[in-house]
């Protein structure tokens, strides 16, 4: 049966999402010279740790690093018009959270139409992290674990991923994660509620429970 | 049952203590929150010495080249929904049977005529009434005229579409014979009918269907008529389901084709009948109310029909078991006339 009118429909509803360019959020004005030193300072002091959540985010380097750029862009030409009523990180968090989902349906877009992403291409399909001061022997246990769980983080869904990382990678409160997410503190709860419970399903499916845990 | 990480309170730990169902989810949250801080504190600590470093020069060349950049994914997908909307167009234009096409609904309603109000006829000449009873009379004449019902949305559709071409179904005419048991089968029954067109000439061909019931299951039974020399020939064998019932079909052409006998669902095939050891041969005739058996015509071969000539009811078509001992007969009249 032929799908291009299913596709078609698709691609038609999904169009203002794709095409969205967030203006109300970030206008696209480069700030002053005087407020770019303070972005400057405040974008600095957050650039590891938003790379660390774009990392666990994407699961590669690579798209880490075109988003923490998509982002710092993102933030520079918006830092006028933060009025700083939430902390900065939060707002560097939520333009972060934003960045990586618009990242997300280009991807499910690529691999509908091209059947793959760079990094499926590139055979990376989940990340290593080689920690050098480590003896090998335990390296090597560490790496089982390491894959298992990036297949266990890739398996979830986008905002369960989500509040997962931001709670226990960014080790934010359930509030933070609220107004970084843009969505109520029961909401942050449920996801969170719901990830945990897939989490242990796929965690007993994969072997993976007792002690090991 | 939600709770902060680390911190669970005092009401909770109580009831986890006491409730098992909640104990085991709260000592597995805790594990899964536990393992999945030492699986992000791990990479965390590779992640935070690998993270490029802040460069504002980094950021504003990009934003240049963001700015020259053409936005050739967005126009790309914009060509590809139009394309993809175009294949869809295309596909249903080129494809009409495959997606129903809406009635033309502007060109679907009928052009109404104007609406004219019925003519009155022109009241006959009244003797003159008291002006009482005159005024009484006068609402019923200021009605307004009655309005014609309305005329039916879709009453050309069918004009514009063109109807299939159908064939004049050819015309056949039945007739219905009773099976009447006997002795040997008490419980026998059944039917048998004759298929001839309506305009049967002599030699025209003609369709015998016997369904018989009440039978013994699994047995096989024939179809015989008297053949000339007073001989019984057996015209179709058969054998029963296993509910005792079976069907047959005889069906014969022109003189010199030899009729063909088949059984229907429900029995079971076995090899071909045995027709007509001897040689005279029998017809059978089902052009009238009445059927008769006729024969034998030397030079045809058996089963076919060809005369009408009545002949004694012991040529009528009989059912036989193995043993040659007659079960049902054929009631000459037809219990259904068309």
């Amino acid at each position: 049966m032929c799908r291009a009118p299913f596709y078609a429909w698709r691609v038609a509803v999904k169009m203002p999402l794709i095409l969205e360019t967030n203006t109300q959020k970030v206008p696209n004005m480069p700030p002053s010279r005087a407020n770019e030193r303070d972005f400057a300072s405040a974008a600095g002091e957050h650039q590891a740790k938003l790379y660390r959540t774009a990392f666990f985010l994407t699961g590669s380097p690579h798209e880490a690093d075109d988003l923490i750029q998509d982002t710092m862009l993102a933030a520079w030409k918006g830092w006028d018009s933060f009025e700083g009523r939430s902390a900065v990180h939060t707002w560097l968090y939520g333009i972060l959270i934003h960045r990586y989902r618009r990242w997300q349906r280009r991807q499910v877009l690529r691999r509908r139409f091209f059947f793959s992403t760079p990094d499926e291409e590139s055979g990376e399909k989940f990340p290593t992290l080689i920690d050098p001061s480590e003896p090998p022997g335990a390296q090597m246990e560490h790496d089982e674990q390491s894959a298992q769980f990036w297949k266990l983080l890739d398996g979830l869904r986008r905002k369960h991923r989500e509040v997962l990382v931001l709670r226990y990678a960014e080790d934010m409160s359930l509030e933070q994660i609220a107004e970084t997410l843009g969505v109520p503190l029961g909401t942050v709860k449920s996801r969170l509620n719901h990830a945990h419970t897939l989490l242990g399903e796929k965690l007993r499916h994969a072997g993976i429970g007792g002690t090991k845990l | 049952m939600q709770f902060a990480d680390g911190v669970v309170a005092d009401e909770v730990q109580v009831h986890a203590r006491d409730c098992a169902a909640c104990g085991r989810i709260l000592e597995e949250t805790q594990r899964q929150q536990f393992w999945l801080r030492g699986q992000f504190d791990r990479a965390s600590r590779q992640l935070i010495e690998q993270a490029p470093p802040f460069s504002m020069a980094a950021i504003r060349q990009h934003g240049m080249q963001e700015a020259e950049r053409p936005p050739v994914f967005r126009w790309a997908l914009a060509a590809a929904a139009v394309l993809a909307l175009a294949a869809t167009g295309w596909w249903q234009w080129s494809h009409p049977s495959a997606i129903p096409a809406p009635a033309p609904l502007a060109n679907a309603e009928p052009e109404r005529e104007p609406v004219q109000p019925p003519q009155i006829p022109a009241p006959a000449p009244q003797p003159k009434r008291p002006a009482l009873a005159q005024s009484a009379t006068e609402p019923s004449r200021s009605l307004p005229p009655p309005i014609p019902p309305p005329a039916p949305l879709f009453s050309n559709v069918a004009g514009t579409v063109p109807l299939p071409q159908r064939s004049a179904p050819p015309r056949v005419e039945s007739h219905v014979f009773a099976m009447e048991p006997t002795d040997a089968a008490p419980n026998a029954g059944g039917y048998m009918v004759a298929l001839l067109p309506e305009d049967a000439g002599e030699f025209s061909p003609t369709m015998f269907v016997l369904s018989l019931t009440g039978l013994e299951p699994d047995s096989v039974y024939f179809v015989t008529v008297g053949g000339a020399a007073g001989e019984r020939v057996q015209l179709a064998s058969v054998k029963t389901d296993a509910h005792g019932s079976a069907a047959v079909m005889l069906q014969g052409k022109a003189d010199d084709t030899p009729a063909a006998a088949s059984t229907a669902a429900g029995s079971q095939a076995i090899p071909a009948p045995r027709i007509a050891d001897a040689s005279p041969s029998v017809t059978l005739d089902g052009t009238g109310p009445t059927v008769t058996l006729s024969g034998p015509p030397s030079t045809t071969a058996p089963g076919i029909l060809s005369m009408r000539t009545s002949v004694a009811p012991e040529n009528l078509p009989v059912v036989t078991d193995a043993l040659g001992n007659p079960v049902m007969t054929v009631n000459p009249v037809s219990t259904k006339n068309p």
